[in-house]
């Protein structure tokens, strides 16, 4: 038990270091509503429940260090669970640090924006059914009416993931007796001809999806380490069969342990190294800072040599300090257009509009980024989108449509109370700001470019300090150019 | 056995009283509920009215009385919805088919029961097609993700995905048509990847490679000829605005338009001077059901955009066609003129009976649904009164709408809710053109289905039947076929 938690809290503090901001990021993108319907309806798709109880665990992820001990006790559970499960063929034990090569893999799906968490908790799922499987008494007409059975309810509460179980049970039965083990191809027919049902059906939106972990995905992705996790498992069932063919002594055991911890690690920390997006990683770090009003750790992690597309929320920390004229020229501004540099992802480009639209009381604007960025999200339900938009609605006076943003954020755990507190917002401060700063004349946005709209902004609200100091840069880098 | 006979006993006597509402007194005035389906016309063969209080009474125990011809019928709420037994309320409405059903929703006090004024749903004897097609789409601006078409059977509340975008490569796909409400003649459109236009018609689906050397655009706003031969679509170059402090977010307009017709047949646009001309933007063209008319509308050409847009208004105008050499007429009548009249047309339809069309009237412009103002308007056309649909409209938009073929029943989309997201709404329209109360599609819980919803209900048209196409079907076609060029006719 000891060991566990060693192991546990050793995993947690890796994924701190290096995915910390991931793990907020993925909160924001699947929000957990305490809600009936939401609740009926999430469990009626392909691979609900799995989706439900990753939305339920990544509610949590706000709190800081709750993400990374939560998905190591995901990894933990994948790597004692398949270890389990190659012991049944190689009772000596000999594999059990292969057994976290799964684990592995499912770390580096971490990095791929598209890859839900969903996924993880599916993979998960479907490991638990084929180590109950492995696990239940001899008696082949009972596996095989177990297997039949578990397939098609798998493949509804967890997804495409019903592969793992239906591919890794059938290799396990062939295995393990040979030709009189066949019947065992049954459970990869069951899968191809529930997969058929839910494809013809509409309930899947094709084949890739219905047979592979692209059902995760929330954008189509080229992105296979999903795919290998799932194959690790039926390839370390056959060589945990090969191996049990050959005696182990106590010596090579526990150096095939630790070789297998290490070729894990190895693989986890070589392919993390080529994959990792410091990019991407970066935005997510500004947008929770951001988002938080963490000005100064922004500023702080910035430097001379600032890549161009952190520029902007650079410049909105800079401002909300009042220090933007004064160290706008420090950071690596290349022209007037480092004032909002475009982001290399369309959602992260929306969420970072919507931001400093927002401090600029930029209301349109800001509301028609933040919708799109909140449609990008699975389920349409981004917390951080979905207060911009109830901020943006009211200050326009459309309090319906608020209502209908508010009404969801109350059906959450730790939003309801400030979705709550937005009904009797009439004198709350930012809403009062954001009314003042909508320009009586109407014109269109970005039409006379980002100057003209920032000039309509300062007018309108002469008390909108932050549109003011991106102004007066604007106009230095002007005549600098 | 004594003992069972007695409890049995017990709960019958539970039961009688349960079904007996001693109405003690009243509250003056009509109940709060959503949607507001108070005094509304609605056919003899919808899916139930399930309705929720909204009013404010606590936590005070509710129950509605139903009275038909048969008797009262005692519904209690779920919390505070009133759902209704699809079995019953098929009985309902076979009762009261051309009356009528009341409905005195009674709330219990310290005095008693007390009733709130009665409302009414007028049964209409005829029925409505039993099912409507709509797009599901987030209320956005240039950007899209998920996306369906769907049909909803308006008898029950089943509803299925004719094509989810996620089954092709996320692409928008838009402008679903139906040929005279039949469900085995449709199109619809795909943009960006997979692009093309999809006809499906005698169990076929056909691709299209729509845009030629000398039209603008791929075709956009379709309208099928009653044959079936025909399609009348719109070509368009089309932008938007984003306004910084106007109470209509979004500004939709279009720099050029033409309109063409499209021979399945023979896979050619042709067109004609009067539909394309260097001087007008024309656009919504629809057949009349007699399929001898072509509708459109059209505005004097109005340059620079978007600066301009303001004096892009819309007539509604009218020229023949001829249905067996595809032929147009050369003079143009205007049923509505812009100019003279001040308001932009947009979404001509003809009743099927021929009788009437309705359209959307907004300031300007043609892209009504991001417009509050705009609201439906119906000309008479045996003598080209034009009067305004009063009973429909509302301080939000009203905007797209479609017949049912009995000519009885519109379906409009509304954005009197809450101002963004759009929904469906019904009304009846009786034997003098005279439209009844609207109401909201039903939903078996509406309260908490439209709150949940974060799409909009965009194009819904009335179906005749079920559309046996399916979004898998759809998808391989799509990925396999690489689409039939069009060719191009000007007369």
């Amino acid at each position: 038990m000891v060991l566990y938690a060693v192991v546990l809290l050793l995993m947690a503090a890796g994924l701190w270091l290096v995915q910390e901001y991931r793990f907020y990021n993925m909160e924001a993108n699947d929000l957990f509503l305490y809600d009936r319907a939401y609740l009926i309806g999430t469990l009626r798709q392909t691979g609900g429940f799995a989706l439900l109880a990753a939305s339920f665990d990544s509610q949590f992820m706000r709190i800081p260090f709750a993400g990374p001990v939560l998905v190591s006790l995901l990894y933990l559970a994948a790597g004692c669970l398949t270890a389990s499960i190659l012991r049944r063929k190689s009772p000596s034990g000999v594999m059990d640090g292969f057994a976290f090569l799964p684990a592995a893999f499912m770390f580096l799906c971490l990095e791929n924006d598209y890859y839900r968490y969903w996924g993880h908790m599916a993979f998960v799922a479907a490991l638990v059914v084929l180590w109950s499987y492995v696990h239940m008494p001899e008696g082949w007409k009972r596996r095989l009416v177990t297997g039949i059975i578990a397939v098609p309810v798998l493949y509804h509460l967890a997804g495409s993931a019903a592969a793992v179980f239906a591919v890794g049970a059938c290799l396990y039965e062939i295995l393990d007796r040979g030709v009189k083990g066949l019947w065992a191809l049954a459970f990869p027919a069951v899968m191809a001809v529930t997969a058929f049902i839910y494809v013809e059906t509409s309930m899947v939106s094709g084949w890739t999806s219905a047979l592979t972990p692209f059902m995760y995905y929330s954008n189509p992705s080229t992105y296979f380490f999903p795919l290998y996790a799932w194959a690790s498992v039926p390839l370390l069932i056959m060589a945990s069969w090969l191996v049990s063919k050959f005696p182990t002594r106590r010596n090579s055991q526990l150096a095939a342990v630790v070789a297998g911890i290490a070729v894990s690690f190895f693989i986890a920390g070589n392919l993390y190294s080529k994959v990792h997006s410091r990019s991407n990683y970066r935005l997510l770090q500004e947008e929770y800072l951001a988002d938080r009003g963490e000005w100064d750790r922004i500023i702080e992690s910035a430097d001379r040599r600032q890549p161009t597309y952190l520029l902007s929320y650079l410049n909105l920390a800079l401002a909300e300090k009042g220090q933007l004229a004064e160290r706008f020229g420090y950071f690596n501004p290349q022209d007037v257009s480092s004032i909002m540099q475009p982001v290399p992802n369309l959602k992260y480009g929306m969420s970072l509009q919507s931001k400093v639209y927002l401090s600029w009381g930029y209301v349109s604007a800001a509301r028609q980024a933040a919708f799109d960025a909140n449609m990008m999200t699975p389920g349409m339900r981004n917390p951080r989108q979905l207060k911009v938009l109830i901020q943006t609605n009211m200050a326009s006076g459309a309090y319906d449509v608020a209502e209908k943003y508010i009404a969801i954020l109350e059906k959450t755990l730790f939003y309801r109370t400030w979705a709550g507190s937005m009904r009797e917002s009439a004198d709350d401060p930012l809403i009062c700001g954001l009314k003042a700063s909508i320009p009586p004349v109407d014109e269109y946005v970005r039409y006379d470019g980002l100057k003209g709209d920032m000039e309509d902004i300062a007018e309108a609200d002469p008390s909108q300090r932050i549109v003011k100091q991106f102004l007066e840069v604007y106009k230095i880098m002007e005549e600098v150019r | 056995m004594r003992r069972i006979i007695l409890y049995m006993a017990c709960l019958f006597a539970c039961a009688s009283c349960s079904r007996e509402i001693e109405v003690a007194g009243y509250m003056g005035s009509q109940p709060e509920i959503f949607p507001d389906y108070r005094d509304v016309t609605i056919p003899s063969n919808i899916a139930p009215l399930n309705f929720e209080f909204i009013g404010d009474t606590g936590r005070a125990d509710l129950v509605l009385l139903v009275e038909a011809p048969s008797g009262v019928r005692i519904i209690r709420p779920h919390g505070r919805l009133f759902s209704f037994r699809e079995r019953m309320w098929s009985e309902l409405l076979a009762e009261t088919s051309g009356r009528g059903m009341i409905f005195r929703l009674c709330v219990r006090t310290r005095e008693g029961w007390k009733a709130y004024d009665p409302f009414v749903m007028n049964v209409a004897k005829e029925p409505i097609d039993p099912y409507l097609a709509y797009r599901l789409i987030p209320p956005g601006y240039s950007l899209w993700k998920d996306m369906y078409i769907c049909q909803r059977n308006l008898e029950n509340f089943e509803e299925k995905k004719i094509y989810s975008n996620s089954q092709g490569k996320g692409n928008c796909v838009n402008c679903h048509s139906f040929c005279d409400r039949d469900p085995d003649r449709m199109l619809f459109h795909m943009r960006s990847e997979l692009a093309g236009t999809y006809v499906w018609r005698e169990g076929q689906l056909e691709k299209l490679e729509t845009r030629t050397s000398q039209t603008m655009s791929s075709l956009v706003y379709p309208y099928w000829h009653p044959s079936g031969r025909y399609v009348a679509f719109s070509v368009n170059r089309t932008n938007q605005v984003l306004h910084v402090s106007d109470d209509n977010r979004i500004e939709v307009f279009d720099e050029d338009s033409d309109v063409v017709v499209y021979d399945l047949e023979n896979h050619t646009v042709v067109t004609t001077d009067v539909l394309k001309s260097e001087d007008a933007f024309e656009t919504f063209p629809t057949f009349s059901p007699d399929g001898k008319s072509l509708y459109f509308c059209s505005s004097k050409a109005v340059s620079p955009m978007p600066e301009k847009f303001k004096e892009a208004r819309y007539s509604l105008c009218r020229v023949d066609f001829n249905p067996e050499d595809h032929t147009f007429g050369d003079k143009v009548d205007t049923l509505y003129n812009a100019d003279t009249q001040r308001g932009s047309v947009s979404f001509p339809r003809v009743s099927p009976d021929g009788s009437r069309l309705v359209f959307t009237l907004s300031d300007y412009g043609n892209f009504s649904i991001w417009h509050k103002e705009a609201d439906l308007y119906c000309v008479t056309l045996s003598n080209g009164n034009i009067s305004e649909l009063d009973w429909l409209n509302s301080d939000g938009v009203e905007s797209y709408h479609s017949w049912s073929g009995n000519s009885r029943w519109m379906v409009f989309s509304s954005r009197r809710d809450d101002g963004l997201y759009t929904k469906p709404y019904i009304a009846y329209m009786d034997a003098f053109g005279m439209p009844h109360k609207p109401f909201l599609l039903p939903q078996k819980n509406p309260g908490k289905h439209y709150e949940a919803l974060m799409y909009s209900y965009n194009i819904p048209e009335l179906v005749s039947g079920e559309v046996g196409l399916d979004g898998r079907k759809i998808a391989d076609y799509a990925h396999k076929e690489k689409g039939k060029q069009i060719g191009y006719i000007k007369q």
